[in-house]
């Protein structure tokens, strides 16, 4: 017998066979409806009983939602492309590096074959591990509601714990990370006790693109996790290494201004003391990374 | 010095739910194959897989664990993939090829996975062995050739709390062996 916490509550359960038919279902559940991709998160929060939808809405038969492609140069995600797919993707490890780092990172290798990017960035849990590569990639997002479509930001569309600048009618369909600029990189690090089925520490994601001499950086990025209630950008610190050449001083600036202005938390997993250290040091050592892929040298 | 917020926001749960009383929702026909056998069955909408496996199909040597994908304990392979069973709803399998440790072992005998378990002694309790020898099945059809570590790595998410995992990691690695050697005398005799 199955110890009964373990047993999921009474639902409903749909699984339309078109994106308009899934926003009108979502619809008419009034609040009450639930979109499950994956459902390696929804489904915990079910058993556990800190949700309880009257009904589940399963993404699982829009196979246009799973796509994986490259258009123009760019990256197009369908939202339920799943963690496994994307963190073992030959184009996305080379030209999108920190968002398959990001992807290999959430939960463990099974979790992974059924966590759905979509999931990881609609769920926008503080400890999310593809939100700050998306977000220093300059990812946008595509939304179909009732009444049509629309492209989002993704930076700012995070706005509380486990909420975002969604309808309540819309749906998360896709994700288009722009081709990566000539002489760019990027990189992705998590610090966590285990390397497996670990919630995120401190979380930073550092992108940049140099000059066509791979001397100078003339943009860059930096994202974090598991900081901040929702993903944080540092400008500030981006800003110091913007248009210089990357010295180990100028990471150093750079890391030492990240970690006066984060606004960093404490929590069971570390204590804010920890955690602001974390964000000088992942500040330091994403973006050498990321410099270096980029092709260029940090003296 | 800017300001500070303290306040615990990872993994910090919503306040409890009140567990509405719903009416029974009618049982749903599903369509599946298990172990290469299809299969229809009348499930509710909140039945997991690995109910519809254990308590529809009698199939009990798939095992429950922490029922939230944290241990691997329920693993089964769903078109080939190793999942947690304990996450997928029994009405997602729809159409779908599901494989559970039953399914492992031929007419012929044995899996050569399930021979070197047995030989090298990588199950004492045997809760997390069904898990692990489909993850390792997973692992082996996609990387004939896995070091000690891509083992290590593909069984992440699956816990042991006997072993201390060196015997299955050595398990794995003289099933591989195995295979390999029995692929290459196949290619010889062709």
């Amino acid at each position: 017998m199955i110890p009964a916490p373990m047993l999921l509550p009474r639902f409903d359960f749909e699984a339309p066979a078109s994106i308009a038919d899934a926003c009108n279902l979502l619809a008419q559940a009034d609040g009450e409806g639930r979109l499950m991709a994956g459902g390696t998160d929804l489904l915990v929060k079910m058993k556990r009983g800190t949700l309880a939808p009257r009904v589940v809405i399963s993404l699982g038969r829009l196979d246009a939602l799973t796509k994986m492609e490259r258009v123009d140069g760019s990256l197009r995600l369908g939202a339920c492309a799943t963690m496994s797919r994307i963190a073992a993707d030959p184009e996305i490890l080379a030209s999108w590096q920190a968002l398959a780092e990001g992807a290999g990172w959430v939960g463990g290798p099974i979790i992974r074959n059924r966590a759905t990017v979509g999931g990881n960035v609609a769920n926008a849990r503080p400890c999310a591990d593809t939100l700050p590569p998306l977000i220093a990639l300059g990812a946008k997002l595509r939304l179909h509601g009732k009444n049509g479509e629309r492209t989002v930001d993704i930076d700012g569309f995070v706005k509380a714990p486990g909420h975002c600048a969604i309808e309540s009618d819309e749906i998360l369909t896709s994700i288009e990370v722009p081709a990566p600029a000539p002489n760019s990189g990027s990189h992705y690090i998590k610090i966590t006790r285990r390397a497996a089925m670990e919630v995120t520490i401190v979380g930073c994601a550092a992108s940049v693109v140099l000059d066509a001499e791979k001397q100078r950086v003339t943009q860059a990025r930096l994202v974090y996790t598991s900081v901040a209630p929702i993903p944080l950008r540092i400008p500030s610190a981006e800003k110091i290494v913007e248009g210089q050449l990357p010295t180990a001083q100028v990471l150093e600036a750079a890391a030492q201004e990240a970690r006066r202005v984060a606004p960093a938390i404490g929590d069971h997993r570390a204590p804010q003391d920890y955690r602001i250290e974390l964000v000088a040091v992942t500040t330091r050592r994403a973006l050498k990374a990321a410099i270096e892929r980029a092709g260029g040298r940090v003296n | 010095m800017s300001q500070r917020v303290q306040s615990p926001v990872c993994g910090t749960e919503s306040p409890k739910v009140q567990a509405q009383a719903r009416p029974r929702i009618p049982k749903r026909l599903v369509s599946l194959t298990v172990n290469g056998r299809p299969a229809e069955i009348a499930v509710a909408p909140h039945q997991t897989l690995i109910e519809l496996l254990r308590e529809n199909l009698g199939l009990t040597g798939t095992k429950h664990g922490c029922g939230e994908g944290d241990c691997g304990a329920c693993v089964v392979l769903l078109d080939g993939q190793p999942v947690n069973a304990c996450l997928v709803l029994a009405l997602e399998t729809e159409g779908r090829v599901v494989e559970t440790i039953e399914g492992v072992a031929t007419d012929d005998g044995l899996h050569p996975l399930q021979q070197a378990f047995i030989e090298v002694g990588s199950v004492q309790c045997g809760y997390c062995t069904p898990g692990m020898v489909l993850v390792s099945k997973a692992l082996l059809a996609r990387n004939p050739s896995p070091t000690a570590l891509d083992v290590r790595t593909a069984m992440a998410g699956n816990l042991c709390r006997c072993t201390g995992y060196h015997k299955i990691v050595e398990g794995v690695m003289l099933a591989a062996d195995r295979m390999r050697n029995q692929e290459d005398s196949d290619e010889v005799g062709k």
